[in-house]
């Protein structure tokens, strides 16, 4: 054993000696000149722009450790110089100098490096590139968006602040990760098209995967010919993080600390006792009006929950003798608006279970310590973070722990070695229900329902959804927990020192995810005796990801004019997968939730995936003179997802023109307004198989039909069945993207544009085609499709002022969308249309027989020329107000989607099953085809659930150390079906509390409503709401009163932040400290009338339905940074 | 420089080790069409896939067959929304509101069904008894599937290629209905097929909750009926089906329960009297894949909140029925409790439970009825019952009173069939008046439901209504006998199924069935 290490070791010397010999020379020449000279001690000042000094600027002699910092007056004594050295002075925020050292004292000026178009870009595999140089579209997102605000994703803090990313809360719930999507996305499906998220050259599955604080920055490439290094995966754009790592210099000490309170944000108010048995009780009424043609007996009122009568759960009662003395309990007495003369008392319990849902002040705290160093030889960081949430909703949060490490070393002078170790840590404390259950159904609770027992415990009420959440939260447990690893090696070794450079990376991600439930015995106050199952289950998730990639770099300016970067390159990519999934019951008691104890066990199933990923890639950049710049970049993927053709090549290439480098500019007058002019233009390829499975092309037999339906056993047998079409001749999807942009920079890039015009085609999109039902397969994955993306980019970055003491800065984006579907899979159907509805292109003609001949198309689905995401509804045009409005306009009007019939035809329809009078309060629904029928033609696209305008600006003000940032987005044109609203307005549950909406509705009183008489389950009355959609959770067919422009306008972030004076923080050994106060998600400014108005892209049951969604809180924190 | 090349290597390598062929990866946790029919265990397996995928559609088979006619349509007694389940009874049915889509799914488990009779005649792997038995379920499964697209749609489109991922032709799915002639062909020619697959074998060679001989006789008796009924057979095909159905007595113990509650307990599974039925387990299947609770049993809200009693005066929440936590979306007809069944039958108590009021005379008062033929069973530690009967697709009273059926087409004498099964119905109250052809008189006028013996067709359609509640038979023998317009709110020209709108979108060559275009 000894023997072996000291061989080893032996191998390792020789290898070393031997490839430093090369540079020996190289050396001995340069040691020899410093002998030459003597050493003297560099006095000097450092001042930026403004001529103010700066304070703590480092100062270093180039390639040793010898440095300093600038003292208050911007001053520094630096000793052991020699004449000839070069001085290197660097701040944060301001480019870094280098001077030569002559013997005389110095006078730098250091200049700022906030403008837009002097940033370095990375560009992905170690690359990076000077705005300049760059012909792509790449947004560097600015970091005060990370600073202030607390993130329990980072994700959150890209909301507006990147051209052409359009980022939304999908849920309020801390920890969730928002859904971005890149220039509106280049998939059809509208899913599998989330960036690819790569950190420190690591694929991520999120940003769930990193610790906000510890980013150095992030990036997002967008257009192909910057993705296109990252080919197969990139289609939708890539998010580039890096962390922070140590520099050269002294170490640093940061630790940084936020406490805030978060504010629920809880939507509609809901109705007290008395409104709620008053409107459901009419409701019923006159719903049992409208039926009572044909059903003599109508709707059981005193059989419903909550306003009935009869059910000693609630606390309603009528008068009687017996049970009068209430009124002296506290109960109160009222008119019943069914039976004419009744009475009815109740007790008014409304609102005592928001108190038990929500939070009203949660809280968020969060702690980062980052320590990082380094010298000519190495540089180390390490960071400890702790983040804390809690959600608004009781038992619901965030909390992560993360933990970094990173260092680099210089082995030998042309050895650097590189490793990275992180661990995150988080769980995601959740509630039994969902979301919607929880805005929805457990706010809707009927208020004549105690929701605490008169002991004081919560009461469970009618199911898990339907009773004291304080109650199910202490029977149901949910425990889950997510730990990711990552480790990395790395090396770079100089062959030609500068110039040729090889890189060799090696990097593990393992995935650990771990869910267990527990269901304490739980009695219903509708059961008569308790539950006690007690079922568990436990789920585990883990996949092991590990990536291998060599890249070889030349870089070289020849004759000082011909710049040149080449690098070549391959990865070998592997994902493995494996998920358990139990289930057991019969525990014999409440203490143990762990699955050994339990005395039956339903299931267990271990399940593995694995796919892998091989590829070449190459960049080449050059340029001449900064004048004339171009790139190219290439990948070659091969997945073992696809089978016959699994090879892709995935090019891109990119030209840019600075102009303002051009002799002939520099001697123009305009020169010196316009400092910087750069036109370029690029077009490349991406690619993308996100949506398929590991080994769905293979055609595959079991029992899992489709992702939500997997065949059960049948009598304790397992079934095959031939589940996935053999498909090996799929291909990639590949998006063609062709961009122009426009760098601008005015008055020495004290403003400057970023302009951008893309036009992306996906071809060979990988849609599925619905296929005709007796193929017994609902769909099958083809490349038939393509999909064009369009739109406009904008980026504005402003120095407005810029004196002594006031600073005000300014930046703004806005980005345009528009899609257009051009090709869909052959089906024969006009367009090739998938899905979608027949209505009516213009009015009617009535044939001289009487019948009518109509003019349709079909709107909506999925069709050639087509828009994504279109909303089909049936339009009110107003209410009817009164009898004579009705006799007036649908006298002999039939509505055969609500089976309703006009005044006319009475005689023709009444008393017919299923078949309903047309009355004052009903809607007028607009007749698009004029045939005197309301029949499922009659629909129109009334909006989309998409945006078609995103963006975001913010501005900081600062004065001497106080500074004032604020942070806007936007989003216009979409539009969100307020099933909410619907729902509750149109009673679709039948017992449940109703919205205050509910008194605008209209009633003789409020003939001029615009929202349709209050009915028992409107889709057991007019359809008034609901029409053809039948109260599902749906997004089409129903009426378009309820759908409502979602445009917003929200403001994330206002910090006000303090930076302590220099000379106040400096005895404590304090290099920088600042406090501050932020807050975060303040408001919307919005037309939308629900809980939130941002486009329910994500939505638990369906696109652009908003049904109840966890809105995101408001939030104060508090914040403290210091450095040492 | 060394370094340089131990490097290069070490990419090289790396490389090398990440050959092209690493890409073709095995999967490991399910199996490809590469691998797939190499085994009878894959044949096996397979069988059950289409069993398990049969069963799935079992709702489906209940609704086709029943809730048009005139059981349902009252609102329900707990105050449900009936969310769009009362466009059944009210026959409002329509494109847009299909009730069922896409052929009820039904074509899901034909594919299937398809594949497996490709390969199984193709294959070598399988012993000659294997195949028989997997050709014979196939085939079997296949023309009940048929029967039931056939006499809900009529045209429908026949399909007997498995769908092929290599050769689809997505240019050329389109596909026409074929004529409701030519799917009856079809259906008999499966039939033809499964019974010389299983040759003589009656045996339940897996039990008898997977397809069997018996069950294609049983078919075959319903498709004569059908076909000499409604599409110009006439005696041959009644012929026919009566042989079919006698041949039924040839399996192996299958005969009449003496007590009808037990053929449906939960305790009596897989009793004599079943041919064939559905399974249904913990942890794997409710019956009817939950719908049967949620749209035929009462809320447990209302059974435990005290004001509820049952015939004896005793408040339903001290009984078990407390247990039964539902919803009722199909709410029975009220007056149905009292019309339905004559004094002693047992049928009454083992398929309706009548819930009561109290007034403030302390007298009970009737309520409304709700469906109490399958029970379910508590399972240790619930709270609330679980839906776990098996549900009868075959049974032998069904046979015998088909066969009567036959006979009564034939005009021959059903006495012995009927009274056998009214017998068993009435048990010890058993007597001659309510012995064929004697049940007629007082119970019969206004009454809507059934009516007296004089009409040996409306006898049978009676002892049916009442045999077969909740069973997903009463539509299909009422439109078999032509009798919709005396038992249901359908008009004449709409007595098949619409085609949901998405259906005709994917296969634009289909017709909309005649009653539903514009």
């Amino acid at each position: 054993m000894v023997k072996q290490v000291k061989s080893v070791c032996t191998l390792l010397l020789a290898l070393a000696m031997s490839s430093s010999a090369v540079y020996a020379a190289d050396e001995s020449k340069s040691a020899h000149a410093q002998i030459m000279q003597q050493s003297g001690t560099c006095k000097g000042v450092v001042v930026d722009a403004t001529g103010e000094t700066v304070i703590g600027a480092s100062v270093v002699v180039k390639g040793t450790t010898n440095g300093t910092i600038t003292g208050l007056d911007g001053d520094f004594i630096l000793a052991g110089v020699k004449k000839g050295d070069v001085i290197q002075i660097s701040f944060v925020g301001y480019e870094t100098q280098e001077v030569v050292w002559n013997g005389t004292s110095l006078k730098i000026v250091l200049h700022d490096n906030a403008q837009a178009l002097e940033e370095v870009v990375v560009i992905g595999y170690g690359g990076s590139q000077k705005r300049a140089a760059l012909t792509t579209a790449i947004s560097k997102v600015d970091n005060s968006v990370l600073k202030n605000s607390a993130f329990s994703n980072a994700g959150q803090a890209l909301q507006g602040s990147v051209t052409g990313l359009r980022v939304i809360n999908t849920s309020g719930q801390p920890g969730t990760t928002p859904n971005m999507v890149l220039r509106g996305g280049a998939t059809i499906t509208g899913s599998n098209n989330n960036a690819l998220v790569i950190v420190d050259g690591i694929v991520r599955n999120s940003m769930a995967d990193v610790n906000p604080q510890d980013i150095e920055s992030i990036q997002v490439l967008k257009d192909a010919a910057s993705t296109a290094i990252y080919g197969a995966r990139a289609n939708g754009g890539v998010i580039l993080i890096e962390t922070k790592s140590g520099k050269e210099g002294k170490a640093t000490v940061t630790y940084n600390f936020k406490y805030g309170k978060n504010f629920s944000r809880k939507g509609y108010d809901f109705l007290n006792a008395r409104d709620y048995i008053y409107y459901n009780r009419l409701g019923m009424r006159r719903t049992n009006e409208a039926v009572s043609a044909y059903n003599s007996n109508g709707y059981s009122v005193d059989g419903q929950m909550g306003y009935g009568i009869g059910n000693t759960n609630f606390d309603i009662r009528y008068l009687t003798d017996e049970t009068s003395h209430l009124q002296n309990e506290g109960w109160s007495l009222m008119d019943d608006p069914y039976h004419d003369g009744k009475k009815i008392l109740y007790k008014d319990h409304s609102g005592i279970l928001d108190d038990a849902v929500f939070n009203n002040s949660a809280a968020t705290q969060e702690h980062y310590l980052n320590i990082a160093g380094g010298n000519d030889k190495g540089t180390f960081a390490a960071s400890f973070g702790y983040y804390d949430e809690d959600g608004q909703v009781k038992s619901t949060g965030f909390r992560r722990f993360s933990g970094n490490l990173a260092g680099s070393y210089r082995v030998l002078p042309v050895l650097l070695v590189k490793a990275s170790a992180n661990y995150i840590w988080s769980t995601t404390p959740e509630i039994y229900s969902s979301n919607y259950n929880l805005f929805y159904r457990t706010r809707s609770q009927r208020p004549t329902w105690n929701p605490y027992r008169e002991d004081g415990s919560p009461a469970a009420g009618f199911g898990s959804a339907d009773g004291n959440p304080q109650y199910w939260i202490s029977k149901l447990q949910r425990d889950n927990s997510t730990a990711r690893y990552t480790f990395s090696t790395g090396f770079a070794l100089d062959i030609i020192k500068k110039q040729l450079v090889l890189n060799g990376n090696v990097s593990l991600l393992n995935y650990q995810y771990q869910k267990e439930t527990f269901n304490k015995a739980y009695q219903q106050q509708n059961q008569g005796s308790p539950n006690t199952t007690r079922s568990s289950s436990v789920e585990i998730d883990k996949y092991n990801q590990l990536q291998m990639n060599t890249t070889l770099n030349y870089t070289n300016l020849f004759n000082g004019v011909h710049d040149v970067n080449v690098m070549l390159g391959g990865e070998y990519y592997t994902y493995d997968r494996f998920t358990l999934k139990g289930n057991a019951h019969g525990a014999p008691t409440d203490d143990i939730a762990t699955m050994n104890v339990a005395s039956e066990y339903d299931g267990i199933s271990t399940v593995k995936t694995a796919y892998r990923i091989l590829s070449a890639f190459g960049r080449a950049e050059y340029n001449y003179k900064m004048r004339y710049l171009l790139a190219l970049t290439g990948r070659y993927d091969g997945i073992s997802r696809l089978k016959d053709n699994r090879w892709g090549f995935f090019p891109g290439v990119s030209l840019g023109w600075n102009v303002t480098e051009e002799d002939f500019w520099k001697e123009m007058k305009v020169a010196d307004v316009i400092t910087t002019l750069k036109p370029r233009v690029s077009y490349g390829t991406n690619g993308n198989v996100n949506s398929l499975g590991d080994y769905t092309v293979y055609g595959t037999y079991g029992a899992q039909i489709n992702k939500d339906f997997k065949l059960p056993k049948y009598n304790n047998a397992t079934p095959f069945v031939n589940t996935g079409l053999l498909n090996t001749g799929l291909r990639w999807e590949k998006s063609k993207t062709f961009e122009v942009g426009l760098d601008i920079g005015l008055l020495h890039n004290k403003l400057s544009f970023i302009l951008d015009y893309y036009n992306r085609e996906t071809q060979d999109l990988l849609t599925s085609l619905d296929l005709p039902g007796y193929t017994g397969f609902s769909s099958v994955t083809t490349n038939m499709g393509n999909l064009r993306n369009s739109g406009f980019e904008a980026e504005i970055r402003a120095n407005l002022i810029k004196t002594k003491d006031f600073t005000w800065d300014m930046t703004a984006n806005v980005t345009t969308v528009s899609n257009k579907i051009l090709k869909l899979p052959k089906n024969s159907n006009a367009n090739n249309r998938v899905g979608g509805y027949e209505v009516a292109a213009g009015q009617a003609v009535k044939n001289p027989d009487g019948t009518w001949k109509y003019n349709t198309k079909w709107v909506g689905g999925r069709q050639e020329g087509g828009k994504l995401g279109e909303i089909v509804a049936y339009q009110q045009k107003r209410i009817y107000r009164d009898w004579d409005d009705v006799k007036a306009n649908a006298n002999m009007l039939y509505d055969d989607v609500g089976k309703l019939y006009g005044p006319g035809l009475a005689d023709e329809y009444k008393g017919k099953a299923g078949y309903k009078p047309i009355e004052p309060g009903d809607v007028y629904w607009e007749d698009m085809d004029g045939d005197g029928k309301i029949t499922s033609y009659d629909r129109k696209v009334i909006g989309n659930i998409f945006p078609n305008l995103t963006g975001g600006f913010s501005t900081t003000f600062g004065y001497k150390g106080l500074s004032l940032y604020a942070r806007f987005d936007y989003a216009l044109g979409h539009t969100l079906y307020n099933d909410l609203l619907a729902r509750s307005l149109g009673q679709y549950q039948g017992t449940f509390n109703l919205i205050s909406e509910v008194k605008n509705t209209w009633s003789e009183a409020n003939p001029d409503a615009d929202l349709p008489k209050f009915y028992y389950a409107d889709q057991l009355a007019k359809y008034n709401i609901t029409r053809s959609n039948n109260a599902n959770l749906t997004l089409d067919n129903n009426s378009s009163r309820f759908y409502e422009k979602g445009d917003y306008l929200a403001c994330r972030e206002i910090t006000l932040s303090y930076n302590l004076p220099k000379n106040l923080i400096k005895g404590a050994f304090i290099r920088d400290a600042s406090v501050y106060v932020t807050g975060q998600n303040l408001f919307y400014i919005t037309g939308y009338s629900g809980i939130s108005p941002e486009p329910a892209v994500a939505g638990t049951n369906a696109a652009g339905v908003d049904d109840g969604r966890y809105p995101t809180p408001r939030t104060l924190l508090f914040g403290l940074s210091v450095t040492f | 420089m060394k370094k340089f090349f131990s490097n290069i290597l070490f990419g090289a390598a790396l490389f090398a080790v990440a050959a092209c062929d690493s890409l073709d990866l095995q999967p490991e946790s399910e199996i490809t069409d590469a691998n797939y029919w190499q085994t009878t265990d894959h044949f096996s397996a397979f069988n059950v896939g289409i069993h398990s995928y049969f069963r799935n559609y079992s709702y489906n088979y209940f609704l086709l067959g029943e809730p048009r006619a005139d059981i349902y349509g009252d609102t329900p007694f707990g105050g449900e929304a009936t969310q769009g389940m009362e466009r059944f009874p009210y026959n409002t049915i329509s494109e847009v509101q299909p009730g069922i889509s896409n052929y009820a799914g039904l074509y899901n488990v034909i594919n299937q069904c398809n594949l497996m009779i490709s390969k199984t005649t193709d294959t070598s792997v399988l012993s000659d008894t294997d195949r028989k038995y997997f050709l014979g379920a196939a085939y079997g499964i296949r023309a009940y599937l048929y029967f039931h697209l056939l006499r809900s749609w009529g045209d429908a489109i026949v399909y007997l290629d498995y769908t092929n991922g290599a050769t689809l032709d997505l240019s050329k799915l389109n596909r026409k209905q074929d004529a409701a002639a030519e799917v009856m062909v079809q259906i008999k020619k499966d039939i033809q097929a499964s019974e010389e697959a299983f040759g003589t074998s009656y045996a339940f060679t897996k039990g008898k909750y997977y397809w069997s001989l018996g069950a294609t006789k049983m078919l075959k008796g319903e498709v004569y009926l059908w076909s000499g009924k409604q599409m110009n057979g006439g005696s041959s095909d009644y012929q026919t089906a009566k042989a079919a159905l006698q041949e039924v007595k040839n399996c192996p113990n299958v005969a009449l329960l003496p007590d009808f509650a037990n053929v449906f307990s939960f305790n009596n599974k897989l009793n004599n009297e079943i041919i064939f039925a559905f399974v249904s387990n913990e942890n794997e299947f409710d019956l009817w894949n939950g719908s049967y609770r949620g749209n035929l049993l009462p809320q447990q809200a209302y059974m435990n909140n005290g004001s509820y009693y049952d015939e004896t005066g005793t408040n339903i929440k001290e009984t078990k029925d407390s247990q039964i936590n539902g919803l009722t979306r199909l709410a029975i007809k009220k007056d149905l409790y009292f019309k339905l069944y004559r004094e002693g039958d047992s049928r009454k108590a083992a398929s309706l439970k009548a819930v009561y009021n109290k007034n403030a005379a302390g007298e009970l008062v009737y309520v409304a009825p709700f469906a109490y033929k399958f029970q379910g069973t508590m399972l240790t530690g619930g709270s609330t019952r679980s839906m776990l009967d098996d549900y009868p697709i075959y049974r032998y009273s069904d046979c015998l009173l088909l066969l009567a059926e036959a006979k009564a087409f034939l005009n021959e004498d059903i006495t012995a069939e009927i009274n056998e099964v009214r017998k068993r119905a009435y048990g010890s109250n058993y007597s001659e008046t309510v012995a064929y052809p004697n049940d007629k008189g007082d119970f019969y006028t206004d009454n809507k439901f059934v009516s007296g013996d004089e009409d040996p067709s409306e006898a049978i359609l009676k002892e049916r209504f009442r045999e077969f509640l909740f069973e997903g038979r009463r539509w299909y023998d009422i439109r078999l006998f032509g009798l919709t317009s005396k038992y249901s709110t359908a008009s004449v020209d709409k007595l098949l199924w619409p085609i949901d709108q998405s259906t005709l979108t994917n296969n634009n060559l289909l017709e909309q069935t005649p009653g539903y275009k514009d």
